[in-house]
């Protein structure tokens, strides 16, 4: 009658939490995250070539939470924010394992869980800790950095650095 | 046949039951029924949900630091049929689980324990300090003695 016949958007009907737990649509687990967030997967991740289709070309990931920002005041805005935080908690333990999972169930002896000091870095900061290195690294057929385009002072004076280094290095073998 | 182990509940699960999600960094995760692969689905983590045997494991809520767990193995090497030893083994397997039973039982009783101790000294505390309410007689006489002098006392008014 005048009464609605269904409910709207109550358990199985809420599309959106239907479709966010689609496998398509799945972001990146905390065990994902435990190896990317080695040294060498990082520095990848912080030096990614840009990408047109990305937010902010893929320039401004933060790693922990697998996610891409538009600049780098909305990632600095996105670490300080309380899901940032709250990620950092979940990574500050041992990722679980199905080894851990046979464990607990009988098959071998069980491990509790230990902490495990996560670093929230940037990936600004990784980027400029790396450097010259990296930009060294990429191929000339690949499609430039952000940093290569406009690069900051420092690195410029790097380069400079590089460049008399290496003509040090020449001299003598003359 | 394998009797595999739940990624998310640690339950035992035989041939024939459960799905396998395969992720797309080729990692293999097994689970038991419905509820368990959606609440991996849902990125919950096996340690943080009570019902789960990783959560009561980690928690201390059950034995884990044991030997009579150390015969339980997955030793991925085939072994020839021999009779002896298989009747051997069967039976060492029963007894280990008997031991196993008592001690995790063992375990908990211990545990709850502590539990019974904390309470009896609260329960203590509570008499200690609401005393009053249990000595009626005193109690009783006091209350008569008011009524007395109430009831004098409207006759001399009278």
């Amino acid at each position: 009658m005048g009464n609605p016949q269904r409910r709207k958007r109550m358990h199985k009907n809420n599309k959106f939490f239907q479709k966010a737990m689609r496998t398509r649509r799945k972001t990146r687990d905390v065990d994902q995250i435990h190896d990317d967030l080695k040294p060498k997967v990082l520095n990848k991740l912080a030096t990614q070539v840009v990408d047109y289709d990305l937010p902010g070309m893929g320039q401004f990931y933060c790693v922990h939470c697998a996610r891409h920002f538009v600049d780098e005041f909305t990632l600095e805005a996105h670490r300080r924010s309380k899901v940032h935080k709250r990620r950092l908690k979940q990574l500050s333990e041992t990722p679980y394992t199905q080894k851990e999972a046979d464990a607990a169930g009988g098959l071998g002896v069980y491990v509790p869980p230990s902490k495990v000091d996560v670093d929230d870095v940037s990936v600004v900061q990784v980027r400029k800790d790396v450097g010259m290195e990296t930009d060294e690294k990429h191929d000339e057929a690949a499609p430039p950095t952000l940093d290569d385009i406009k690069p900051t002072k420092a690195e410029q004076e790097e380069k400079a650095k590089m460049a008399t280094d290496k003509e040090d290095a020449t001299k003598p073998s003359e | 046949m394998r009797l595999e182990k739940c990624f998310f509940c640690s339950s035992t699960i035989y041939p024939g039951h459960g799905i396998q999600f395969v992720r797309n960094d080729c990692k293999i995760f097994k689970f038991c029924r419905g509820k368990c692969h959606k609440a991996f689905k849902k990125k919950r983590n096996p340690r943080k949900v009570k019902w789960t045997k990783a959560f009561r494991k980690a928690a201390g809520k059950e034995l884990t630091v044991d030997t009579v767990y150390e015969f339980e193995k997955r030793r991925n090497v085939p072994v020839k049929y021999n009779r002896e030893l298989w009747q051997k083994t069967i039976r060492a397997m029963k007894k280990i689980a008997v031991i196993r039973e008592r001690r995790e039982a063992q375990y908990i009783k211990n545990r709850l324990r502590a539990g019974r101790t904390k309470q009896l000294e609260r329960d203590r505390k509570h008499v200690e300090k609401n005393i009053d309410l249990l000595k009626t007689p005193t109690l009783a006489k006091k209350i008569a003695a008011a009524r007395i002098k109430a009831k004098t006392t409207q006759a001399m008014e009278e």
